[in-house]
């Protein structure tokens, strides 16, 4: 049969196994179409089965050449949702939910408990990384692959005992280097003179495991000014972005070059008629249409309306805008229900998360190009997280390739 | 009918001869050079069997690109194409599918190929585990039973 291989040595060419009986050619599959044509379009789940078929084949997979391949090929994999759920009476009863989207339906994800991961217990979900979902439990900054199942913990960057303040995790990757880096900004406002200070730590991910937190570059003003970061960021073309707010309460889109490990601001435009400062909560970053993305939602509410601010040009500090103002029919959706703008898919949508478990729960998929939402059901959670005093629960889409790549040995 | 169409024989390695029109051959790359490069009424392609080219040749008569008088095309027509490929590919056997998958290589025909392949693909992603997989597509294990139990633990969860 055409995937058999009986000896390696055949060269770069899968043999077809002699049939009795065959008048047939023998024209064997070439090698290159088996990996790059077939195996590309398995989910990473039967790959993982493929591996256990033979030591030849788990080489072929684990070789770094299919990895790469697998993960330039363009997703057939449907995406899916994680969901932290976390009691505040009770850590240990957390729970992190994996969701896909329900059979023959566009409007509903519903909860796959045989992807449930038993070992991650809440925590939130910071960001969504070339298939890699980040995310911070107790301090400590933890990088999970869906796909294969591996999770890596790293270290807490600052003495958990003796820091003060915000701690924020943002996850990187450089694509010239292929290298995987994150970074800790702590920002505390001091209670006398409401000054803010702010220290940043980088870890460089080894793929052969170790590593260390390293104080970032030596930095100062104008390029850098101290600040309370907000969580959640993105990365784009080896840029990490996310929102910071100064002394000041002035919002400044802080950037970090993962390559580079150099920190520039630039501050955040705000439409004439808000009066400033822009609240955290209701401002944050998106990827959209490949540019790091302000969503300002402090209009939502009361008039259906989003500010998006795309950062154009860097160097020149140059931003367009863009209004959306919702249907009326649509205006409910919002009214009632407090929501977090998290995570755009690859086609443009970002998602509307509720602030609060409420039941039934529904986050929203917001199709910025058409301005049209649409209610998505989430089923499944179970009962008992609804009828609880105080639970937090936090929402990650992850849309993209699945990804074989391994982070380091664990 | 002011132009004939203009039609080409191919021969298969077992020579089985199938006359189609010159569009017909366009759909494969390899041919349309060959076709181009030397223009012989009939061209032997020595890799392909004629039950394997038969198969080829229905293939891309139905997937030839039609130019309806007044450039209407039927907005079903999609539709119906990918039905007509769905019942194609379910009355084939794995080992047709493998001798079609060398042919579109070799002919270059990325759509026949990309069908081909996702018909592997989908076959692999049904099987349930690693023993399935190994019958269904003739591989023998290289594992010792020690290094089997090993990478079986290793990725457990792929086995839900």
């Amino acid at each position: 049969m055409a995937l058999s291989y009986r000896r390696p040595c055949r060269g770069t060419m899968i043999k077809r196994e002699r049939r009795r009986r065959r008048p047939e050619m023998e024209m064997p599959i070439p090698m290159h179409v088996v990996m790059e044509e077939i195996l590309t379009r398995l989910p990473a789940k039967s790959l993982m089965r493929f591996k256990c078929v033979s030591k030849l084949w788990s080489s072929l997979i684990s070789s770094s050449y299919f990895r790469d391949r697998f993960l330039t090929v363009p997703t057939r994999q449907r995406p899916h949702l994680f969901m932290s759920l976390q009691d505040v009476n009770d850590h240990s009863s957390s729970v992190t939910l994996s969701l896909v989207p329900e059979a023959n339906s566009d409007t509903s994800f519903v909860v796959d408990h045989g992807l449930t991961i038993p070992r991650m217990r809440g925590g939130y979900i910071c960001q969504s990384l070339r298939g890699f979902m980040c995310y911070d439990l107790r301090k400590k900054p933890r990088i999970f692959n869906p796909a294969t199942r591996q999770l890596v913990t790293l270290p807490s960057a600052f003495n958990r005992s003796t820091t003060e303040g915000t701690v924020s995790y943002y996850f990187g990757h450089d694509p010239v280097t292929d290298r995987y880096k994150v970074v800790c900004s702590v920002g505390v406002r001091l209670t006398g003179t409401q000054e803010v200070r702010s220290h940043h730590r980088v870890f460089v991910l080894k793929p052969e495991g170790g590593g260390s937190w390293r104080k970032a570059n030596p930095l100062h003003p104008p390029d850098f000014i101290p600040h309370i970061a907000a969580r959640g960021g993105v990365c784009i073309d080896g840029v990490i972005y996310y929102l910071g707010w100064t002394a000041d309460d002035i919002c400044m889109l802080v950037s970090f070059g993962v390559r580079s490990h150099d920190f520039k601001m630039i501050q955040v435009p705000r439409a004439e008629e808000l009066p400033p400062p822009a609240e955290m909560k209701n401002v944050c970053l998106v990827e959209y249409g490949g540019k790091v993305t302000v969503v300002d939602q402090t209009s939502l509410r009361d008039k259906g309306r989003i500010d998006l601010w795309a950062l154009e040009d860097a160097a020149n500090q140059k931003w367009s805008s863009e209004r959306l103002v919702l249907k009326p029919s649509q205006l409910d959706f919002v009214r009632n229900i407090e929501f977090v703008v998290k995570g755009t898919s690859r086609n443009g949508k970002v998602f509307l998360i509720p602030r609060d478990l409420v039941s039934p729960f529904q986050i929203i998929c917001y199709d910025l190009q058409s301005n049209h939402m649409i209610k998505m059901d989430i089923k499944g959670v179970p009962d008992h997280w609804f009828s609880k005093h105080k639970s937090t629960v936090e929402v990650m889409l992850i849309d993209h390739s699945e990804t074989l790549m391994s982070l380091m040995n664990t | 009918m002011e132009n004939e169409k203009k039609m080409i024989t191919l021969k298969s390695s077992d020579d089985v001869t199938f006359e189609v029109e010159e569009a017909v051959v366009l759909e494969s790359q390899f041919l349309s050079h060959l076709v181009q490069d030397c223009p012989a009424p009939e061209h032997k392609i020595k890799e392909v069997t004629g039950k394997i080219l038969s198969k080829v040749v229905e293939y891309c008569e139905k997937h030839v690109v039609v130019v309806v008088d007044g450039g209407d095309s039927s907005s079903s027509s999609g539709d119906d194409l990918k039905k007509w490929d769905d019942k194609f590919i379910k009355e084939m056997d794995l080992s047709t599918v493998y001798d079609l998958i060398a042919a579109a290589n070799y002919l270059n025909i990325q759509a026949l190929l990309d069908l081909m392949c996702q018909r592997v693909a989908d076959v692999i992603t049904a099987c349930k585990d690693h023993k399935e997989i190994r019958e269904t597509l003739g591989i023998v294990s290289d594992y010792t039973a020690e290094e089997e139990a090993e990478v079986l633990k290793e990725n457990e969860w792929a086995f839900d």
